[in-house]
């Protein structure tokens, strides 16, 4: 990671640019010398560094008219300056034109090692603010969440509503939708945002780890137990506890949990003392939670303690139209990350991925993005980096795939109709019995639930 | 791992007469870097390294000595009891030519207990530290850049608590590069 950071140090004395050369070269980074300010320009019209590392008295042009000229050009660059003892005052200079620290030399090698280490963070920050700038740019951001469409458009005010309040939100929505980016969503624009965002996913843990991640235990609570620890509802305290898969809660969980709910307390495994409940409970779920407390596996007051407010996202299917800005997203994210030069998808491409169902919903289109960047040959994504069944719902090649483009082609013209049979079955080119018949074969409803 | 018997690391006493320490120095080398050794006798350092402002010796000019004075060697690790440093930093512990022949262990600030200032640490803990940075600064000569694996010999030391604190093993990736340097400079381990 670091062979990729460039420096160039400017010194005219000859050992301090062999030493500081070959002790940067030590930690890995890449580093050029300069013996003059004069070279140091000749070369910065050539090349680019992410650190420079400057004399301020030189022969010739000195540090600080280089550090001007450099400042003009790149108003950003990151320039550190070099002095001896007793040049405090140019160094003091320096700051005022931009520098962005100063060091004396010989240096203290600890100072040495942070200086360097702030400057690379601060590096990877900025790159990092700039991902995100870009991001903003191409794509109709909402927080981490993204999409234009109109269910997305519904979901983003609901947000800004629940966010204001501290009731109980159950999240539901099929794996993939991004229950768990909505749910750190809501937390980061509530006011216990200054609070931790703690994930707990039901599903991973046996019914013993549960409770004992959960509620924390005393020493000697369990055979193991050698110390006390904190369970999530303490660590949680003045932030949020987000509970995904809640359906896959035990029963005897579905108690606890509808306990702490009702009574707002909490003890620890093997503890006496009870805590006050002082976080918001938000759950997810990808199954249907009102099937599952009719089939008796949740519930049914747990189910009403959740479901004070539920939100449920919408699969990506269902707003086709997200593709796109979403797939354009996750280009931008996954090639810096990737150090790939891959920067378009081709319109055959993005065709491929607008018709395909994603059942895996976004992290699938994530994956497929990021397998795409992976064995990408040419200078855009094209159908072949693609997974076969996307290729598939593009060539139409399987009868399954073309059934679900018709389907999904048909149901689109009677919504820009609004189920207008006559005008949509003339814009199709087929007639109205054939229609029915199509609207029926794919159980096609309108959106008030008239056929 | 193989020995590479006719690969000869040369170790170089500079101001320094501790035989056994020299000793436990070239059987640890050995453990890591899969050649001969052999232990010189003591020299003297080199008068034009010494520094009369900073009252320490020039590493680098140490190294460029060290390399003059054997044509033959494989690689030379000097190891001295004084100060020494490059001019960019108020002190080092080591220094190595990167991809070279030549390196430097110095013993002068490996003896005291961390944050403590002039209090000795025990005799041990001061053999441990000058086998680490001798593993160390041997391992900058295979073209072995700093690690970020704090507990990777090859992470840098600024302090000797960093040096107590990592271990005398190089990580996986740090070895998996040693192997590509050798086989890179066509060295078969018999």
């Amino acid at each position: 990671m670091r062979k990729k950071f460039r420096i160039l140090v400017v010194d005219d004395e000859f050992s301090i640019r062999v030493s500081l050369g070959d002790l940067l070269r030590h930690d890995g980074y890449q580093v050029e010398v300069a013996e003059s300010a004069e070279a140091a320009l000749e070369t910065l019209k050539t090349q680019s560094f992410d650190l420079m590392m400057v004399d301020i008295k030189m022969p010739g042009m000195d540090g600080l008219e280089m550090l001007k000229q450099v400042k003009e050009n790149e108003p950003n660059a990151t320039v550190v300056m070099m002095t001896a003892y007793g040049s405090i005052d140019s160094a003091v200079e320096a700051m005022k034109l931009g520098a962005t620290d100063y060091v004396v030399k010989p240096f203290d090698p600890v100072r040495m090692e942070a200086l360097i280490n702030q400057v690379y963070e601060n590096d990877l920050m900025q790159r990092e603010r700039q991902v995100l700038r870009r991001q903003v740019r191409v794509c109709g951001c909402y927080g981490p969440m993204i999409g234009q469409s109109p269910p997305m458009m519904k979901l983003f005010e609901l947000v800004e509503d629940v966010a204001a309040t501290d009731s109980v939100v159950l999240i539901l929505g099929e794996s993939g939708t991004g229950k768990e980016v909505l749910a750190r969503t809501i937390h980061e624009k509530s006011a216990r945002a200054n609070g931790l965002f703690v994930g707990v996913n039901l599903g991973a843990f046996t019914e013993s780890i549960q409770e004992s991640e959960l509620f924390g235990y005393e020493k000697g609570a369990f055979t193991g137990a050698n110390t006390a620890k904190k369970g999530l509802f303490e660590v949680a305290s003045g932030g949020t506890l987000f509970l995904d898969e809640v359906g896959s809660a035990s029963q005897k969980m579905q108690i606890d949990l509808l306990r702490v709910l009702q009574e707002r307390k909490f003890r620890r495994v093997g503890g006496l003392i009870e805590q006050e409940m002082d976080f918001r409970v938000m759950a997810a779920s990808n199954r249907d939670l009102e099937e599952s407390v009719k089939d008796g596996s949740f519930r049914q007051d747990l189910y009403y303690r959740l479901n004070v407010v539920q939100i449920h996202i919408p699969t990506l299917r269902e707003r086709r139209e997200d593709i796109p800005v979403l797939a354009k997203h996750f280009l931008e994210v996954m090639r810096v990350r990737l150090g790939k030069k891959i920067s378009t998808i081709s319109p055959e491409a993005m065709e491929c991925l607008v018709n395909y169902d994603w059942p895996g919903n976004v992290r699938e289109l994530e994956n497929a993005i990021e397998r795409a960047l992976v064995v990408g040959k040419s200078k855009w994504i094209v159908p072949e980096d693609l997974p076969i069944v996307m290729k598939q719902s593009f060539g139409g090649s399987a009868d399954e795939s073309l059934d679900a483009w018709e389907r999904d082609y048909i149901s689109r013209k009677l919504e820009q109709y609004e189920w207008n049979i006559s005008r949509t079955a003339e814009t199709l080119k087929i007639d109205r019995g054939t229609l029915y018949a199509k609207i029926k074969k794919y159980g096609l409803t309108s959106g008030d639930g008239s056929k | 791992m193989t020995l590479v018997s006719d690969r000869v690391v040369k170790i170089v006493p500079l101001g320094l007469s501790d035989a056994g320490l020299m000793m436990a120095l070239a059987g640890e080398l050995e453990r890591t870097f899969p050649f001969s050794y052999r232990i010189g006798t003591d020299e003297k350092m080199p008068v034009d390294a010494l520094d009369g402002m900073r009252g320490q010796y020039h590493a680098t000019r140490i190294l460029e000595h060290l390399v003059a004075s054997d044509r033959t060697a494989f690689r030379i690790l000097g190891v001295t009891s004084f100060d020494i440093f490059t001019p960019i930093l108020q002190y080092i512990f080591g220094e190595a030519m990167l991809g070279g022949r030549a390196a430097l262990v110095s013993t002068y600030r490996l003896g005291t207990v961390p944050f403590e200032g002039v209090v000795p640490c025990r005799h041990a803990v001061f053999v441990d530290r000058v086998i680490k940075e001798g593993i160390h600064e041997l391992g900058h000569t295979f073209g072995l850049t700093h690690c970020d694996d704090h507990h990777c010999v090859m992470t840098a030391s600024l302090t000797v608590g960093d040096i107590d604190e990592k271990s005398t093993q190089m990580c996986y990736y740090c070895q998996m590069a040693f192997k590509d340097e050798l086989a890179r400079a066509g060295i078969a381990q018999s």
